[in-house]
């Protein structure tokens, strides 16, 4: 039903597309009709622009800069998850209100299937789409090793344990769906292993329930006091531990903060799958910023600007590339505060690691600065581990501080 | 002075400075972990210190520190950490009678294994640091561990000036309120001078980290011969002498609470001068000329109970985290001066001790900014801490440990400390520092470069003033310094 349904939307659309792709490479001949690359082609900075109707904004400047190369592979197999039973269950309850909160959600699964471009919420469902995408209960990645690459090459790194645990939206373990008579939406904990002036630093995040409005909670255990410190969460948008990334990048916030509008739907090149092996391949080849080489596939793909309505949020906008099948998000641009793009988070794989969006391998990439966090947790990662709820209480960081 | 082997330390240098990258060393398909770091630490002073009975070197620190951690996971619910420390500092000019070797180190400074029992105990056994309270400068709920503040004073994190005690660390969670129990029982294993804080040459020796000479004469009408007799009166290795304390953790709402109690002793010497005796006839007279004086000198760590509370908020509409603590010092022993009638004469003719409760307090406010023309990536963590010491039973003997200068009856300070990094946290510049309402201040002022994971170069520089020279931190005016760190870890 769903992927009929999808089936005769796409087709539509493709011959609404095709179409208007007559018509305008009349009017402006040599800009729009790109050429679709077979399997196996190799696009880089020598023949980019022959294909630059399927790559984001930021690739094609990775690109220009010699940065990246993508190497077309077959589309991956359609791939089935928990959540699908939600999704199928709750078709049509849900809906989004006039300040774009999620109205009759039933828990769990994806609430808007499908999504019918012409209507004025189209952005706003997408939206809550990627935020409700499977990302497994819970999840472990130990080790992880984030790495801060500067233009030269320069090198700095940490290596971290980070768990995840989801409080609501659950659909493997139990209690399902969510944890009764909790405000939390959420936790992360972040353990750090190595170097060694920050070892032993920790962080426990309490994402709280959008619904309740309430502030997220923040611990830390800062080795150099022997202490948990309560922590402000003000600042989304700090850096985080030195990194390119900023807190809101993994939790931007509720997705009501913000106004989203579907700016494309199209067939884009995506490094949509990528297995261990592939992922092993991506780290080692690895040269600096430069990621050669990587595995994309035609991915049919929403792109969504997404702007905070908070006038003193940090980016003055994100672009979302959304897969149309997963609802992972494929790559994300953020926009700095004079409109310009800085940043390219791309998740390379979203599907290799069993959940959507939780990818082993990402990368955030400073394009004025020329300047990339990459972030690997390909060794080692677990999902619905069966984690319990104590491991994310702030009394757990002091007994576990050294 | 001791001899340094250059041809060694050329061999570790280069070995140190060839290694591209180091990382820690894992074993045992990573259930052993072992890293640590090397230190060397510089210093010169900034001011002359001869005035202050010192030597004319202008270095007061040549310190390396070789410090190794090892990580034992041995099953899922229990672990092993240990701790070595050696330390090794050159003989100083400046300083007098200080012993070659006072400040160095081969210690297994902390050893514990960890345990979860159960689902909601968890126990920690052996040689530990523990923490409890929210204040960052001063010590007011932060009484668990001694103190070694011999080397540098508090200018060092307290982390690595704690001294580690042999104790049973038990937390147990309750599932009404997020609560937990905290338990600490120091059953007094440790050498009995690791029980106390560890201070400063004095008395017989100038250390650089000595406060300023005495103010204190002793007003004897005739030049007699002195011999001190100290005996220092640490707490036994007995079970009567264990330090025992409870905590107890819970929240109401966004509101964390912690109220404890700490069985402990002073971890400050006092010291007891017992009245000099004077003779009244010529023949004894005549003998305390020829043969002098023994003064006996004993110091003391009186038991001290302290009784305490804390608590945070994280104010979401101003965005900063509020922090509050309370303590409670029960008969709290301070060092008080006898004036006595000496040859007609009125002298300041022996110490003894005098309690009074004494309440401490905190409010401190935590606030990360956003100052984009100053950082456009990263926050300013600011940080101000008020806090207040109050003498409920002053008395006007009361005075400083080791000098004739009243205490006041309600000591107030203003503890304050902003830092941020800069490009993508390879640099990080922090100022810090105490403001003390008499007048005196202490500025501590550091710049840290990161180039990769394995080196560290730490600029500081630290500044004292005070009203006086015996007062606070006035007790060491003129110790301005500046520190050069290097440190390569792995």
């Amino acid at each position: 039903m769903r992927n009929s349904y999808r089936c005769v939307t796409s087709t539509r659309i493709l011959r609404s597309a095709s179409l208007l792709l007559v018509i305008l490479a009349f009017l402006f001949p040599g800009r729009v009709l790109a050429e679709r690359p077979e399997i196996g082609t190799v696009i880089d900075h020598t023949n980019w622009q022959k294909y630059k109707e399927y790559l984001g904004t930021a690739v094609q400047t990775l690109m220009e800069k010699n940065y990246i190369s993508y190497r077309i592979v077959d589309r991956h197999k359609h791939m089935t998850f928990p959540i699908d039973p939600w999704t199928e269950k709750c078709n049509g309850q849900a809906s989004v209100g006039p300040n774009d909160e999620l109205i009759n959600y039933c828990g769990a699964g994806v609430p808007f299937p499908q999504i019918d471009l012409n209507d004025p919420k189209a952005g706003a469902k997408a939206y809550w789409n990627q935020d409700k995408r499977y990302t497994g209960d819970t999840a472990i990645m130990s080790p992880a090793t984030v790495m801060i690459i500067d233009k030269k090459g320069h090198e700095r790194s940490f290596t971290a344990e980070m768990l995840y645990y989801k409080a609501t939206e659950r659909t493997v373990l139990p209690p399902i769906p969510a944890i009764p008579n909790s405000d939390t939406r959420a936790y992360i904990r972040i353990n750090t292993l190595a170097p060694f002036d920050m070892k032993g630093f920790a962080v426990v995040m309490d994402i709280k329930r959008y619904e309740l409005n309430l502030p997220d909670q923040q611990w830390a255990y800062i080795p150099m006091l022997r202490r948990v410190r309560r922590m402000s969460t003000a600042l989304k948008g700090d850096s985080f531990a030195g990194t390119d990334l900023t807190y809101s990048d993994s939790y931007p916030g509720a997705p009501y903060e913000f106004t989203s509008k579907i700016l494309d739907f199209k067939e884009m090149l995506m490094c949509a799958y990528c297995d261990d092996a592939c992922m092993r391949d991506l780290v080692e080849k690895r040269q600096g910023l430069k990621i050669y080489n990587i595995p994309v596939e035609f991915t049919q793909i929403y792109v969504v600007e997404v702007t905070p309505k908070d006038k003193n949020y940090h980016y003055s906008k994100y672009v979302y590339y959304l897969d149309s099948e997963y609802w992972g998000i494929q790559m994300k641009e953020c926009y700095d505060l004079k409109g310009e793009l800085w940043k390219l988070q791309t998740f390379y794989g979203v599907l290799g690691c069993g959940a959507v969006g939780a990818a082993g391998v990402t990368s955030m990439t400073d394009l004025q600065a020329d300047h990339m966090t990459f972030n690997d947790s390909s060794k080692s990662y677990k999902y619905n581990a069966d984690l319990p709820e104590k491991e994310f209480l702030p009394q757990r960081l002091k007994e576990l501080g050294q | 002075m001791k001899v340094f082997h250059p041809a060694r330390v050329f061999l570790v240098l280069a070995v140190v400075l060839c290694a591209e990258s180091v990382q820690a060393l894992s074993l045992w398909d990573d259930r052993v972990r072992v890293n640590g770091y090397l230190k060397s630490q510089f210093g010169v002073w900034l001011e002359d210190q001869s005035p202050y009975g010192m030597g004319d070197n202008a270095i007061n620190m040549l310190r390396g520190t070789l410090q190794i951690e090892t990580d034992v996971k041995l099953t899922d619910w229990a672990k092993l950490y240990c701790v070595f420390r050696g330390v090794r500092e050159a003989s100083y000019e400046a300083e007098v009678g200080v012993p070659d070797g006072f400040y160095d180190e081969e210690d297994i400074r902390e050893i514990f294994l960890d345990v979860d029992v159960g689902e909601d105990l968890h126990l920690r056994i052996g040689r530990q640091q523990v923490v409890w309270g929210e204040a960052d400068y001063q010590l007011i709920l932060d009484i668990i561990n001694p103190v070694d503040m011999s080397w540098h004073f508090m200018l060092e994190p307290w982390e690595d000036l704690r001294i580690p005690n042999y104790m049973l660390h038990s937390f147990y969670r309750l599932p009404f309120l997020k609560s937990s129990i905290e338990l600490i029982w120091i059953p007094g294993l440790d050498d009995r001078e690791d029980r106390v804080n560890k201070l400063p040459p004095s008395v017989t020796a100038i250390g650089r980290w000595t406060p300023h000479p005495t103010n204190i004469s002793m007003d004897l009408p005739i030049p007699i011969p002195l011999r001190q007799n100290i005996n220092y009166k640490y707490p036994n290795r007995s079970l009567e002498d264990s330090n025992i304390g409870l905590r107890y953790m819970f929240s109401l709402g966004d509101f964390e609470f912690a109220i404890m109690d700490y069985y402990t002793f002073s971890y400050a010497p006092l010291p007891v001068l017992r009245p000099i005796a004077l003779p009244n006839d010529l023949g004894g007279i005549l003998d305390l000329l020829v043969n002098g004086i023994t003064i006996d000198l004993d110091m003391e760590y009186p038991r001290l109970n302290v009784t305490g509370a804390s608590m945070n908020y994280y104010w979401d509409w101003v965005g900063a985290v509020l922090r509050l603590d309370f303590a409670y010092y029960w008969d709290q022993p301070y060092t008080a001066k006898q004036l006595t009638d000496m040859m007609g004469t009125q002298s300041i003719n022996y110490f003894t001790i005098e309690e009074s409760d004494t309440i401490k307090y905190l409010v401190g406010v935590d606030r990360p900014s956003m100052i984009r023309w100053l950082n456009k990536t990263t926050s300013f963590m600011i940080m101000g801490q008020f806090i207040q010491t109050i003498l409920l039973d002053h008395k006007d003997n009361m005075v400083v440990t080791g000098f004739d200068a009243p205490i006041d009856k309600i000591q107030t300070f203003l503890n304050f400390g902003v830092t941020t990094s800069y490009f993508h946290a390879k640099i990080a510049p922090t100022v810090g520092g105490m403001y003390d309402f008499t007048g005196g201040w202490l500025i501590q002022n550091s710049l840290e470069y990161k180039p990769d994971n394995n080196w560290r170069i730490n600029l500081k520089s630290n500044h004292i003033w005070g009203h006086s020279d015996f007062d606070s931190v006035g007790l060491f005016r003129g110790k301005d310094e500046f520190i050069l760190e290097l440190i390569f870890q792995w």
